[in-house]
């Protein structure tokens, strides 16, 4: 009995103490390691021809601010087509996409989808192959690039391995509530540290479905978009990386974003977050633990962990369920000198790498007064960790298949783009 | 009652002790001191002439502000946001003058065009109207000229140089920033600098572009483990493209690199190790490297050229075409006389002429 319920345990400390680690490494290669961005300062070259896709389901409010700064890019408008992809909106955006389309024509060619599958998924597996641009970059309706940021974005592809870009989202309404402000701090520790360290280590960036794009060309070579995952950047990220491609990351390629303003609608989006991550999970951690060839065994361990991600929120809660078990059964784990000293040592350091993480970022960001909310990442951890918890046991135990539909987070934004800007 | 006092007392300190780490939070949360955005988007400044166009904008816009009687003529005196200012309308003595009491302490404009002597120290930018030749051992913080720029042999710049028209850079100077022309950067021997634009960059004379190779070289021959991953051929290890053969489409070596003399690859290259090209060789696309670059005599690298150590041009060697402007950049860049490029050059770490 004693055994059936220490052996998990310590699997579980043993994989929590990994992701530790993981995020030390991670922090001091940022804090002192070299910096590797090699394709940032390309800023004249042959530009090759691009489609930037716009997948947009009642898009009506932010649509708009995001053509307008598409359009005022800094890209040679020959090779630059916006295809904005309206899939069964009823709140106007329909109108306000035609309205661009005709007053840019060959600029901005609209999709209407009324049929097929919805979802963001399905709407860019459906209109791929409506452009024969070499680039396919995939941003969100409620983003505002700035202008050079396509130049940014396309500049990694000139390296011929390179299958995916993904660029840095920042939060624009960052001052609206409590919670905005963590998810900044959270988005901060994500690319300024985690994101840019594997990319320093030449481990597996993740390519996380917006302000970025792929290779046409590698997208055809893995079969192009999938509509049954509900994490399509995470499953396209693993396909290439498996199939021989390059995925990179790009910390100066900035790009705005609306977080949720919510926590119900901060909740939703993490439970959608986890179950895709946890499907690419499922399906990719033995083709990766195969090892193809041209992988080293660096990448395949960075890319089972950043797989194991959100599976470790329902582990370490079985963790705590175990400990605590063990304890008033009266079968404490053995006691000794090196044991005190691991528990010491883990919940002096370990607990908070994490936090470490998010410091070291926004230190990084030369922020300064927004670190002193750290200590509120706990709410957004505990809160994230029954999200997780709740998700991951519905999709283990819910057997059916999950219809796809458009998992939306809510916009806030009104007025222009320009007052998004400026109001916050 | 007495009996609940020492543990109402522990528990007060204990919860102030878990709020102690809450309270620079707090006083964050209930009265904000950083809630704007990151102020990372938008920051046009990656073009090369960037600081000296917003340079030119603001300058346009303070001489709009002086009163009518300082907008022509030679003018002392300060600009509309209290910048010290000299406008020298003619050729004149004025820049000596100045320069004899000491440094030139204001931001200057010449109407005309101009010569100096050599030895200014200008501590303000130096705004030229027209074409400027300057004199050996200038030390100019920032300069725009708005045709012909030439900066005297062992000259310095702190922050940037442009021309509309060509730059000439003298042997021996240092620039820390920017150069950039419109037209035509010539850089003398042993100038070292960070980051330069223009249609044309040469070392020198511009190398004339490399003649046509023959269109019907041979096929190089692949390595039994050559694998095809979409549009590229990957191939494990070192690998020497033979002298006078041709590869199809695009490559990555997982290992050093060698494209042989007179070879041709039709697309990209991307090495893990260091990339050579030997002499007359020709990459149609971009060359990436890991580690370093190096582009033989009279080589031609038609698209960017990126190295994450260090890139080095010999003799006539060419990065980009006059249709196809590219990016040479690395760490570190060095390049002999001849050497040619056609759009940008960008060594955060330093890049040096022989």
């Amino acid at each position: 009995m004693r055994l059936a319920l220490l052996v998990p345990l310590y699997l579980i400390v043993a994989a929590i103490v990994v992701y530790a680690i993981r995020h030390y490494i991670f922090t001091l290669n940022r804090l002192f390691g070299r910096h590797r961005q090699p394709y940032v300062d390309i800023g004249t070259a042959p530009w090759p021809s691009v489609a930037v896709f716009l997948p947009c389901h009642n898009e009506a409010k932010v649509v708009g601010h995001m053509l307008d700064a598409l359009l005022g890019a800094d890209y040679p408008v020959d090779r630059l087509v916006i295809i904005p992809i309206n899939d069964r909106s009823t709140d106007g955006t329909a109108q306000v996409v035609d309205d661009y389309a005709v007053q840019f024509p060959g600029r901005i060619r609209a999709i209407h989808r009324s049929g097929g599958p919805p979802g963001k998924a399905a709407a860019l597996k459906e209109c791929s192959g409506a452009s024969d641009a070499t680039i396919h970059l995939v941003f969100d309706a409620d983003y505002l690039p700035g202008r050079g940021l396509i130049k940014q974005l396309v500049a990694p592809f000139f390296d011929p391995e390179v299958g995916a870009v993904m660029g840095r989202v920042v939060p624009l309404n960052v001052k609206r509530t409590l919670l905005t402000r963590l998810l900044d701090l959270e988005r901060a520790g994500g690319y300024q540290v985690d994101q840019q360290a594997r990319m320093n280590l030449r481990l597996i960036p993740q390519y996380g479905g917006t302000v970025g794009g792929v290779r046409r060309a590698a997208l055809e070579h893995v079969g192009g978009w999938h509509d049954d995952t509900l994490a399509e950047d995470t499953d396209m990220t693993f396909r290439l990386v498996l199939a021989g491609w390059e995925v990179v990351y790009q910390n100066r390629s900035e790009c705005y974003e609306e977080v949720p303003e919510t926590w119900p609608a901060r909740i939703h989006q993490i439970k959608r977050w986890a179950q895709g991550h946890n499907q690419s999970l499922a399906r990719y951690w033995w083709p990766l633990l195969k090892r193809p060839a041209h992988l080293p065994w660096r990448a395949v361990v960075d890319g089972i962990l950043l797989l194991g991600v959100f599976a470790m929120a329902p582990l370490l809660a079985v963790g705590w369920a175990l400990a605590v078990a063990l304890y008033y059964l009266g079968m404490p784990p053995a006691a000794g000198l090196l044991v005190i000293l691991a528990i010491a040592l883990y919940g002096t350091l370990g607990n908070f790498a994490a936090f470490f993480e998010v410091a070291a970022a926004a230190r990084l960001d030369g922020s300064r007064g927004r670190i002193k909310l750290l200590p509120f990442m706990i709410v957004g951890f505990l809160v994230s960790l029954v999200s997780v918890c709740l998700a991951t046991l519905a999709q283990v135990f819910t057997r059916r298949k999950r219809d796809l539909r458009w998992e939306k987070t809510e916009r806030y934004r009104a007025g222009s783009a320009t007052a998004a800007r400026s109001d916050s | 009652m007495i009996l609940a006092l020492p543990f109402l007392g522990l528990l007060t300190l204990t919860l102030a002790w878990f709020l102690l780490p809450l309270l620079p939070g707090l006083r964050e949360v209930l009265r904000p001191t950083d809630i704007a955005p990151l102020k990372v988007v938008d920051r046009a400044s990656g073009h090369v002439a960037h600081f000296a166009r917003n340079f030119r904008r603001y300058l346009e816009q303070q001489v709009a502000g002086l009163p009518t009687e300082a907008q022509a003529g030679d003018f002392f005196g300060r600009l509309p946001d209290g910048t010290p200012f000299l406008r020298v309308h003619k050729q004149s003595d004025a820049i000596e003058r100045e320069a004899r009491q000491g440094l030139q302490s204001q931001l200057v404009v010449i109407d005309t065009p101009a010569t100096l002597t050599g030895g200014e120290t200008f501590l303000m930018e130096l705004y030229v109207r027209a074409s400027m030749v300057g004199g050996p051992g200038a030390v100019y913080r920032a300069v725009y000229a708005e045709h012909d720029l030439v900066l005297g042999d062992d000259s310095a710049v702190l922050r940037w140089a442009h021309a509309c028209g060509r730059l000439t850079v003298g042997n021996r100077c240092t620039v820390r920033g920017r150069l950039s022309s419109d037209a035509l950067v010539r850089l003398g021997g042993s100038v070292v600098f960070e980051r330069v634009g223009a249609p044309v960059i040469s070392v020198g004379e511009p190398a004339d572009l490399p003649p046509d190779l023959p269109s019907a070289l041979p096929l190089c021959p692949l390595p039994a483990g050559a694998r095809t991953i979409g549009n590229f051929v990957r191939i494990q290890g070192d690998f020497t493209v033979p002298d006078g053969t041709r590869i199809a489409g695009h490559l990555v070596v997982a290992g050093r690199t060698r494209i042989g003399l007179g070879a041709i690859v039709e697309g990209s290259v991307k090495s893990y190790g260091d990339l050579v090209l030997a002499a007359e060789s020709r990459i149609r696309g971009a060359a990436v490297t890991r580690a370093s670059l190096s582009i033989g005599p009279a080589a031609w690298v038609e698209g960017p050229a990126i190295a994450e150590a260090r890139l080095s041009l010999d003799r006539g060697a060419v990065i980009g075409g006059p249709d196809t402007p590219a990016t040479a950049s690395a760490p570190v860049i060095e390049l002999a006389q001849g050497a040619t490029v056609y759009g940008q050059i960008s060594a955060m770490g330093g890049a040096r002429t022989l």
